[in-house]
């Protein structure tokens, strides 16, 4: 029979994943059946010579220790492209390559944490938006569930920042020595025989399924407050489809400290729970048709009808019949997303948003923001906890000191309230 | 545990009606329907009684003293009422038991769902419901005893219908089965499937728009800001977001804003075109050329000023009250409000 | 934003609000509204050379004071 074509071009994404039961400190980077040993003196030789870092400090840090770490900028998942790891996320580390398709190997169970106190070298406040600086994730005590990093053994890389080196400078060198930290612990495991493997694909599904879109909120506001696209900042992005194994896959990471609860650390990208859901249930009970990355934050009110209505046209390009609307960070973010359900719904699409909550509700909603999924008060007190170590800092952002900061609000907790849905806070009226 | 207690004239055996402009005082030990709080195991160390009539007319006054004694009291709850249908007499309970509540004081009241008090409480103190009458007494004492003894020992309080107090408004996070974005997968299918639920309600509050102002030449206009917009250097140190204050600067002599003698600390926009003409925020140029050409009557002396960037709703309301007050009590008569 | 402006407005006196995000400031109460230039300067612009800013900024207040003078019974929204 003559071939008439391709079936398929969905090329797929394999994700082995090696589970770390525990990490030790060893002469070398290396993954024994669930031990992860690491060179923390050659992790901390990653970060001399970068502009802008003095020093990096690498420590592990384990659930259930009574640390606190404060003032973390980014967590991110050990992660590698199996054949061509320098090809880990591309752009913003690695050599340009598509994401989303090959093998990727993962660790499970550690993750890579960058911490910063920048107001001690640099004038945070003279940057365009200066972010909140607040990043807790406390490893035991009352606040440890709100953040999924309490549960992970973590790799801690303090940097001491060269206050005579620009803040935008400073933080391209931290993102890319985290990154390659990421990478490299992973590379441990690239001989190793894989066990668990997902494999994410999407084959053409039943058409009578409903096809389900995602407009992912991202943001850009300057240094420190940006989010990156292949490496790319994605300041003034237009409405631009993407393939959900591209965002699992390291082609969006995080360059963004403010709100440390409703912001995406680039861990979220990677291991979306959203995207994770959607494949899965592809051809079962709907179609997952694609994933639009859309600004938040933008500036006038005639820019964020632009985005909201180019998101919504796209979404009904690709065929989409629903979307899921995720947020990004507090304020008028939020009027983006408001806007976007806005116009989704007027071009027949059906919308379901992912909002964090204060204490007096929603920040913004429309009729058209009827199915609204809350991801929790952001505003509520945690119940105060002293831990006996600190790292990353002295000092919280507010002022008060780490090991006495009193209660915290739950947005201080990184990935809290997460508006991608990561998490399973919900607020409730009482 | 140190429990005081709130009544007015009438509970406090001071008099009905005559007796409704008592001044607060103070008394020693339980009193009236204190003496029940007693019999349910709540002893009262001390009584504060104000007048419904004197509370109504001298707010500011009656809370400054009753306020004064809670703290030198070193209460642990506060107890107010029951005041049942009473209005008046709710409205103290509820407004005393917020401000202490809010102070760190946890304070319960009883009263029927639809006393005004209830929202003067304002989602910070617990109110118990009871019925409108009095007779409804012996009901309502242990139902406030046992919520107001848990506050009192600082035990964690549960739901509403768990605790037997009426829904604060207040969004309490509790952990689900799922995380959010599963929720959001499953209600979206479901709003396609023709069942539309959301897990966040919007709560719009809407005022009828005031008159109009009749002859613009005539009118004393002020001038009010949520863009963070301060003098240079920020002396009383507004914050750039979360603000905990309004803050309020004088106008009188000042033509314009000058870059350099103000800046924006609103942390939520790139505040550089603005700290480069302040009055890129607030028109202050305009209004004051305006005001010498006699288009408009006058500007009033003070700006108020303070940051929008994730004010909490109920703290923007507290200084809403607040500011409208002072542009009350000095006749101003139409405002030009500048947000971001 | 609109919560300031409500409770301005609940002891009776008129308020306009100038914001580059007029229909938010409407969803959530506000009465009377001049549309404002952006986020990050709502009564001025950046892009005009100053002797026009001026004027721009003049011609908004302008609008704000004949709003003030004007019944609404709904959300109203002016462009300068």
């Amino acid at each position: 029979m003559a071939r008439v074509g391709r079936t398929s071009t969905d090329e797929g994404l394999d994700v082995a994943t090696f589970v770390v039961l525990d990490v030790v400190e060893g002469p070398e980077t290396r993954w024994d059946d669930g031990r992860l040993t690491t060179d923390l003196g050659a992790v901390e030789a990653l970060g001399a010579g970068s502009p802008g870092v003095h020093r990096m400090q690498a420590e592990i840090v384990r659930p259930g220790q009574h640390v606190r770490l404060v003032n973390v900028l980014d967590a991110v998942d050990p992660v590698v492209k199996k054949n061509a790891p320098q090809t880990t996320f591309p752009g913003a580390l690695g050599e340009l390559a598509g994401a989303g398709v090959g093998v990727s190997y993962r660790l499970d169970g550690v993750a890579v944490l960058s911490l910063a106190d920048f107001r001690t070298t640099h004038d945070v406040d003279a940057l365009a938006c200066s972010p909140d600086g607040d990043g807790v994730i406390d490893m035991a005590g009352p606040g440890a569930y709100l953040s999924p990093w309490s549960a992970t053994t973590n790799l801690a890389l303090t940097f001491a920042c060269d206050p005579d080196v620009s803040l935008a400078d400073v933080d391209r060198s931290i993102r890319a020595i985290t990154l390659r930290v990421a990478r490299d612990l992973a590379a441990a495991t690239v001989k190793a025989v894989p066990v668990a493997v997902e494999s994410f694909a999407l084959p053409p599904a039943d058409g009578s399924l409903p096809a389900v879109c995602v407009i992912l909120q991202v943001a850009a506001e300057g240094p420190l407050a940006d989010t990156f696209f292949y490496g790319r900042s994605v300041a003034g992005l237009l409405p631009t489809l993407v393939d959900p194994r591209e965002v699992m896959d390291g082609a969006l990471t995080s360059g963004q400290y403010d709100w440390a609860g409703s912001r995406n650390p680039t861990a979220f990208y990677q291991r979306s729970v959203l995207l994770r859901e959607l494949l899965a249930r592809h051809g079962r009970d709907l179609r997952f048709v694609g994933v639009i990355l859309a600004l938040g934050y933008l500036p006038s009110a005639r820019e964020k009808e632009r985005s909201a209505l180019l998101a919504a046209r796209l979404a009904k390009r690709i065929g989409a019949e629903a979307a899921v609307l995720t947020t990004f960070q507090t304020g008028n973010s939020h009027t983006d997303t408001v806007l976007t359900a806005q116009a989704c719904e007027r071009l027949g699409v059906a919308t379901v948003a992912l909002f964090a909550e204060t204490d007096a509700g929603l920040t913004d909603w429309a009729p058209e923001t009827d199915c609204v999924v809350s991801t929790g008060n952001e505003e509520e007190l945690v119940p105060e906890w002293r831990p006996e170590r600190v790292i990353g800092g002295e000092m919280t952002y507010s002022g008060r000191s780490a090991t006495d900061a009193g209660r915290l609000p739950v947005v201080e907790y990184l990935g809290a309230v997460s508006q991608m849905g990561d998490m399973r806070l919900r607020a409730v009226t009482w | 545990m140190r429990v005081v207690h709130y009544l007015n004239q009438f509970f406090a055996g001071r008099g009905a009606e005559g007796a409704a402009s008592l001044a607060p005082e103070r008394m020693a030990g339980a009193v009236g329907p204190g003496r029940g709080l007693g019999l349910e195991g709540l002893e009262v160390a001390v009584t504060l009684v104000c007048g419904d009539d004197f509370f109504g007319e001298h707010e500011t006054e009656a809370l400054r003293q009753l306020l004064a004694w809670l703290d030198e009291e070193a209460a642990d709850v506060l107890v107010c009422g029951p005041s049942f249908g009473s209005g008046r007499y709710g409205y103290a309970c509820g407004t005393l038991a917020r401000e202490a509540a809010q102070r760190g004081i946890p304070a319960v009241c009883g009263m029927h769902p639809e006393n005004p008090g209830v929202p003067a409480a304002a989602g910070a103190a617990y109110v118990v419901p009871t019925g409108e009458r009095v007779t409804g007494m012996r009901d309502a004492l242990p139902r406030m005893a046992g919520l107001a003894r848990k506050l009192g020992e600082g035990a964690p309080i549960g739901a509403p219908d768990a605790e037997g107090y009426l829904p604060r408004g207040l969004r309490h996070n509790v952990l689900d089965e799922r995380p959010a974005a599963v929720r959001a997968v499953d209600l979206l299918l479901a709003k396609l499937a023709g069942t539309v639920t959301s897990e966040a309600a919007a709560r719009p509050e809407r005022v009828p728009p005031p008159p109009p102002i009749t002859d613009p030449a005539g009118v004393t206009l002020a001038l009010v800001t949520e863009s963070g917009l301060v003098p240079i250097g920020n002396p009383d140190r507004l914050e750039s977001n979360r603000a905990r204050a309004w803050l309020a600067y004088p106008l009188r002599g000042v033509t314009a804003f000058a870059p350099g003698a103000y800046e924006s600390v609103h942390g939520g926009f790139d505040v550089r075109a603005a700290n480069a003409d302040p009055n890129r925020l607030v028109p202050l140029d305009a209004v004051r050329t305006l005001e010498s050409e006699g288009r408009l009557g006058e500007l009033h002396e003070t700006l108020y000023t303070t940051t929008g960037n994730s004010t909490p709703v109920a703290t923007a309301a507290k200084f809403g009250v607040e500011i409208a007050q002072r542009l009350h009590e000095a006749a101003v008569q139409a405002v030009i409000l500048s947000g971001t | 934003m609109a919560t300031l402006t409500t409770a301005i407005e609940r002891v009776g006196i008129p308020a306009v609000v100038v914001t580059a995000l007029p229909t938010i400031a409407a969803m959530a109460g506000a009465n009377r509204i001049v549309h404002g230039v952006a986020v990050a300067h709502p009564t001025g612009d950046p892009e005009r050379s100053p002797a026009d800013e001026l004027i721009f900024r003049r011609r908004l207040v302008e609008r704000a004071l004949e709003l003030l003078a004007t019944p609404v019974s709904a959300p109203t929204v002016w462009e300068v």
